[in-house]
């Protein structure tokens, strides 16, 4: 069995990897092999959301995780002052290992080929994939076809006035396959997105920034990693001026974006510095990072000045902010357009809904970030392997995961401007930690032989010693404020956290915790009566979604139903109460009235 | 008023073949024991026993009696249900022992609501359940499903603009203060005004009352006119004692009555009567007129079978600011030139001949009181909400008051804060329709200056 992959970014290698692991012959093809697993713009992996999906990534045996840790300079958990469902781990990395990295590991991977070869066509046979043709005239057979193009398909870069076609600076973009993608049918959308300059480090005067070290003890993301990992860079944080805002101001017409060049949408949480002095004019000064693009050389990323402005603009900007008045550019900031397909044409399992074993995951379907990226790629690949077997797909619900989460938002109701995940995306956030990643997510992935038995034994050793702490804690007792109670209601108190706990009791209740221990008997404990409702909710939804609907209900006898409610249920003719609450402008009161109707009408067969 | 047992039948009345009544609340198994015989001295839940219900020495109806112990029963309470030949009077002279042993009439949808209220159902289910039940008996749209107006619909949008005003914070704070250096600062105050605002109209509220008790409807007169006749009559039962003796009726005596599905508070009063009578009548009659004071509407009754008198002349005065109704009772004995009499003595009222003993002519009281739904302008315009609207109304003012209560004390981590803000989104989207985590977004973005 074969699986083709297109594009060795983010998404591509986590999809070839997961098919080779599952027992594929998986290709991984891509333009050129030394920019395999780039990182197009920021040097860094993590953060609030992406974070938690990178531990999920981990759990599921994916490689980010452990190049994140093998490669990461700077490592930071953030959120710690909140509370264990919101801490995300972040790490700064070095770009050129990170790639390296990367392709060495895959070049060690049984059952995974690296080829280098443009690929210009998928061949379609019967409404099936069957192929990948290349730019040379080689046809490549597959048993299912992945399509992880990023930013190229028919990608523009724009700097000012001058544009010109790319799939990211200095890449050739993917011309043949946007226009094959169109032809098979689907419905395009049309995105931008920007990066910022890079800068020399000598000609930053650094005593003007504020340092951001890197967290001590630095932690890793993966359950792989045992080296220690180190903080070997510092970050800074700067700030603009009046007078960056007044340059900007200025010459905000020469900007492709406001000049009308780039009709692309771009994210709204990820605005250049132009559409943030646009959009909020009342603040006198933007924060920005100046970050380390690696350990061997002097490239400095200045994470928040995305620009699309002429070059020499971006240079009056950055003579504007003391510090960087003497900085020397070393590549200019730009803003690039793609195509990418509209997801809601996609399956939960991201096949295509028009044509079978083609599946599509990454920037292509119109997300953003390297971590949704990765996580959709692990996904596409495992269900690419399930297709071809004639398995069931493999599916994450929105509670056991925030891919789930994500997966289930695109595809449901596709996008109109690049996706990125938030824990507010997820209304099961105090489940969805990084904490408990394994425990939601290990049995899957030991199944479907993503992980290894021993990798999950450990991992299950680990949990149970935590489980056991936390039945301990609702036996043993300790005094407060004058009243004996049991340590789980005292750690429940507002306030209380476990170092406290501990103190209180007088002597450590686990040995050699860890971060994740005590973050996980904290979420257990303190969001016990959260999770017990959310649980619930879970329960009765997904009762809700199997009762059945008779073909031939009249939706007109229904009672308290809008007639507006009525027609459209007349129209859609849902077949079960789950599918009724997914037809928009159907309220979980028109729900609710259809379910007692059903259980009126069957109980007093009237 | 959750202590009390309520009593209500639950099968459509005037079906044929079997009744069904249903009994909630802790006395539900005493009162059974009351009134029905024999029973064992342990009754096991869930099983049916076969007995009788007697009325002192009289065998009413055969009947067979389940009971459930809370908190396995449909309210969550313990509960008892009694199965007995469906025959409205002998249903209505058990629904009345029933009510005479301790328990009340259950207002409509009240054993819903009590199985809300214990979790047994969710909040949905009730308002479904509910929704059926007051589509039954109302006839019209008087308080229509998601009908929010007026002041209340204000309050509500504030509540809601407040809410995710909230939300928007906490998740700026959640996803991009540390990253992103950005302060939100907290707006709890514009939650604490909407929330005051909510509890201000829950709890001063017409509808409060009208839901809980119904309208107040006083009946009011001279001495031994028939208002405990008229009383029985409109509750079809025999709750109050009537005597040919002046001033039988010594206090007050109060009862629910159900008019198309809305709750109404009925009251017979003592007799007035001036100046006589021992001490306990007269603190009766201080009653009466504070009762009047209180009433929503009176029904005026006087005798036509005897001369009007000076009395009558003074409860009337009592009651010229009040919405009222004058019954001449009696008219199986009236007399013409009485009848004429009182036309003639309040020329402002339309004069209504019943007979409360035979039940002639009742209609126009009952008429009277369902009118009264209709002019209440406070009631029916400006703050109605019909009773799942109020359930979830309440249930958000306690989220709400939790949400400050979090905000102030600032002991539990944001991400509780924000959970509980959540759940209060979660409560509000069930008045006026969802709010998804993309308008949160949508907010987050608007408002704060995010990205790289
Ligand atoms: C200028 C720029 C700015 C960005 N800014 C942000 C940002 O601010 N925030 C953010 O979250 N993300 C940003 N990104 C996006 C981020 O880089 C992507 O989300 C992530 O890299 C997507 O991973 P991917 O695997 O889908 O695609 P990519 O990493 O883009 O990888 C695509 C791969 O496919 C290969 N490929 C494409 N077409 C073919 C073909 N026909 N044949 C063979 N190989 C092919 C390419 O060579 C490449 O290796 C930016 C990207 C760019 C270019
Ligand atoms: N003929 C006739 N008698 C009636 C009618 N209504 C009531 N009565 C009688 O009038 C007497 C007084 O009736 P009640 O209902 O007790 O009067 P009341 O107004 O409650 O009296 P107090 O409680 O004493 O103030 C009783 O004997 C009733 O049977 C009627 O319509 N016609
Ligand atoms: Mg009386």
């Amino acid at each position: 069995m074969r699986v083709v992959v297109i594009g060795g970014g983010h998404a591509g290698i986590e999809a070839a990897f997961a098919a080779a692991k599952m027992g594929a012959d998986a290709v991984l093809l891509t333009m050129h092999l030394d920019t395999i697993a780039q990182m197009s713009c920021n040097p860094s992996i993590g953060g609030i959301a992406k974070g938690h999906l990178v531990k999920e990534i981990d759990a599921l045996g994916g490689i980010m995780p452990r190049a994140a840790d093998a490669t990461g300079i700077h490592f930071k958990v953030l959120n710690r002052s909140k509370g264990p469902a919101v801490r995300a781990t972040r790490t700064q990395n070095d770009k050129v290992a990170y790639r390296d990295f990367l392709k060495r590991f895959l070049e060690n991977v049984p059952n995974l080929s690296l080829y280098q070869a443009m690929a210009d066509e998928i061949v379609v046979r019967n409404g099936r994939a069957c192929g990948v043709r290349l730019s040379d005239g080689e046809v490549l057979g597959a048993d299912a076809v992945i399509v992880c193009s990023g930013t190229f398909l028919a990608g523009r870069i724009f700097i000012g006035s001058a544009s010109y076609a790319a799939g990211r600076a200095n890449e050739p973009p993917s011309l043949q396959l946007a226009e094959n993608i169109r032809d098979l049918g689907f419905a395009i959308l049309r995105l931008k997105t920007g990066t910022p300059m890079r800068l020399h480090a000598d000609s930053i005067n650094w005593k003007n920034f504020s340092p951001q070290p890197g967290d001590e003890p630095p932690l890793p993301f993966s359950m792989h990693t045992r080296a220690k990992v180190k903080n070997r860079v510092c970050c800074y944080l700067g700030h603009t001026t009046t007078a960056v805002a007044r340059v900007i101001g200025e010459n905000l017409h020469l900007s492709p974006l406001y000049s009308g060049q780039i009709r692309g949408v771009g994210p709204r949480y990820c605005p250049s510095i132009e559409d943030k002095i646009v959009k909020f004019p009342d603040r006198e000064r933007h924060h920005f990072y100046l970050e380390p693009e690696g350990l061997n050389n002097k490239e400095i990323y200045v994470n928040g000045l995305s620009s699309s402005l002429p070059v020499e603009i971006q240079i009056k900007i950055l003579q504007a902010i003391p510090g960087l008045d003497q900085a020397r550019m070393m590549r200019p900031a730009y803003a690039i357009e793609y195509d990418a397909i509209q997801p809601s044409q996609l399956t939960a399992s991201l096949e295509s809904r028009q044509i079978g074993n083609l599946f599509f995951a990454g920037q292509v379907n119109g997300t953003s970030g390297y971590e949704e990226a990765a996580g959709q790629g692990l996904m596409a690949g495992i269900n690419a392997v399930l297709k071809a077997r004639g398995e069931a797909p493999f599916v994450l619900d929105r509670q056991e995961a925030y891919v789930g989460v994500m997966v289930d938002d695109i595809v449901r109701s596709g996008v109109d401007e690049p996706y990125r995940l938030f824990t507010a995306r997820a209304e099961y956030r105090l489940q969805l930690r990084e904490d408990n990643v394994f425990e939601r997510l290990g049995g899957h992935a030991l199944r479907l032989g993503l992980v290894s038995r021993r990798d999950h034994d450990r991992e299950m050793r680990k949990l149970d010693k935590r489980q056991r702490l936390i039945k301990e804690l609702s036996r043993t007792r300790a005094h407060i404020e004058g009243k004996s109670e049991t340590l789980f209601k005292i750690l429940q108190r507002p306030g209380m956290d476990f170092a406290a706990l501990e103190a209180l009791y007088g002597q450590p209740l686990l040995k050699n915790k860890t971060l994740t221990d005590v973050s996980y008997i904290e979420a257990c404990v303190k969001y016990q009566g959260y999770i017990d409702i959310q649980k619930r909710e879970v329960a009765k939804t997904k009762k809700l979604a199997k009762t059945a609907i008779p073909a031939d209900l009249d939706f007109m006898m229904v009672d308290g139903l809008s007639s507006e409610v009525r027609q459209k249920l007349a129209k859609a003719r849902p077949r079960t109460l789950g599918e009724a609450a997914r037809i928009p402008g159907v309220t979980p009161a028109a729900v609710n009235a259809i379910s007692i109707h059903l259980t009126l009408k069957y109980k007093h067969g009237s | 008023m959750d202590d009390d047992t309520i009593v209500a039948l639950a099968t459509p009345p005037g079906r044929a073949g079997i009744a069904l009544i249903r009994i909630s609340g802790s006395q539900s198994e005493g009162i059974v024991r009351k009134i029905i015989g024999p029973l064992p001295a342990e009754l096991e839940a869930r099983r049916s026993y076969h007995g009788f219900i007697h009325h002192q020495d009289r065998r009413i109806d055969e009947c067979l009696t389940v009971i459930f112990k809370a908190p396995r029963s449909y309210s969550g309470e313990d509960m008892a249900e009694i199965s007995l030949h469906s025959n409205l009077f002998v249903v209505e002279e058990v629904i009345g022992l029933i009510c005479a042993c301790g328990a009340r009439s259950a207002l409509p949808g009240e054993f819903t609501f009590r199985a809300f209220k214990n979790g047994k159902l969710d909040l949905l289910q009730a308002e479904a359940v509910n929704d059926l039940i007051l589509a039954n008996s109302r006839a019209g749209a008087l308080m229509q499903f998601n009908n929010l107006e007026g002041r209340l619909s204000k309050t509500v949008a504030s509540l809601r603009a407040a809410l995710v005003q909230a939300a928007i914070q906490i998740e700026t704070r959640i996803e991009f203060a540390e990253d992103q250096h950005i302060e939100a600062t907290e707006t709890a105050g514009d939650l604490t005004a909407a929330a005051v605002a909510l509890e201000k109209i829950l709890g001063q509220s017409r509808f409060n009352e009208i839901l809980n008790q119904g309208l107040h409807v006083v009946i009011a007169g001279r001495v031994n006119v028939g208002k405990s006749s008229l009383f029985n009559a409109l509750l079809l039962k025999e709750r109050s004692i009537i005597s040919a003796l002046p001033g039988t009726t010594r206090d007050y005596i109060q009862e629910n009555l159900v008019l198309d599905g809305f709750p109404f508070h009925i009251t017979d009063m003592a007799g007035i009567r001036a100046g006589s009578g021992d001490d306990i009548e007269k603190q009766g009659m201080e009653l009466s007129l504070a009762k009047i004071a209180q009433a929503d509407a009176v029904l005026f009754m006087v005798d036509a079978s005897l001369p009007l008198a000076e009395t009558d002349m003074q409860i009337y005065k009592l009651l010229a600011t009040k919405k009222r109704l004058l019954l001449a009772n009696k008219s199986d004995m009236a007399h013409a030139d009485i009848v004429r009499s009182v036309k003639d003595a309040f020329p402002e009222e339309t004069v209504h001949l019943i007979s409360a003993k035979n039940g002639d002519n009742l209609d126009v009281a009952v008429n009277f009181m369902k009118s009264l739904l209709r002019q209440m302008p406070e009631a029916c315009g400006q703050t109605v909400v019909n009773f799942r609207q109020k359930i979830l109304l309440e249930k958000l003012l306690k989220k709400m008051k939790r949400i400050e209560q979090m905000q102030i004390e600032g002991l539990e981590a944001t991400e509780v804060v924000a959970e509980e803000i959540r759940q209060g989104l979660g409560l509000i989207g069930e008045l006026t329709g969802t709010i998804t985590p993309g308008d949160i977004l949508q907010g987050v973005f608007a408002k704060f200056c995010i990205g790289k």
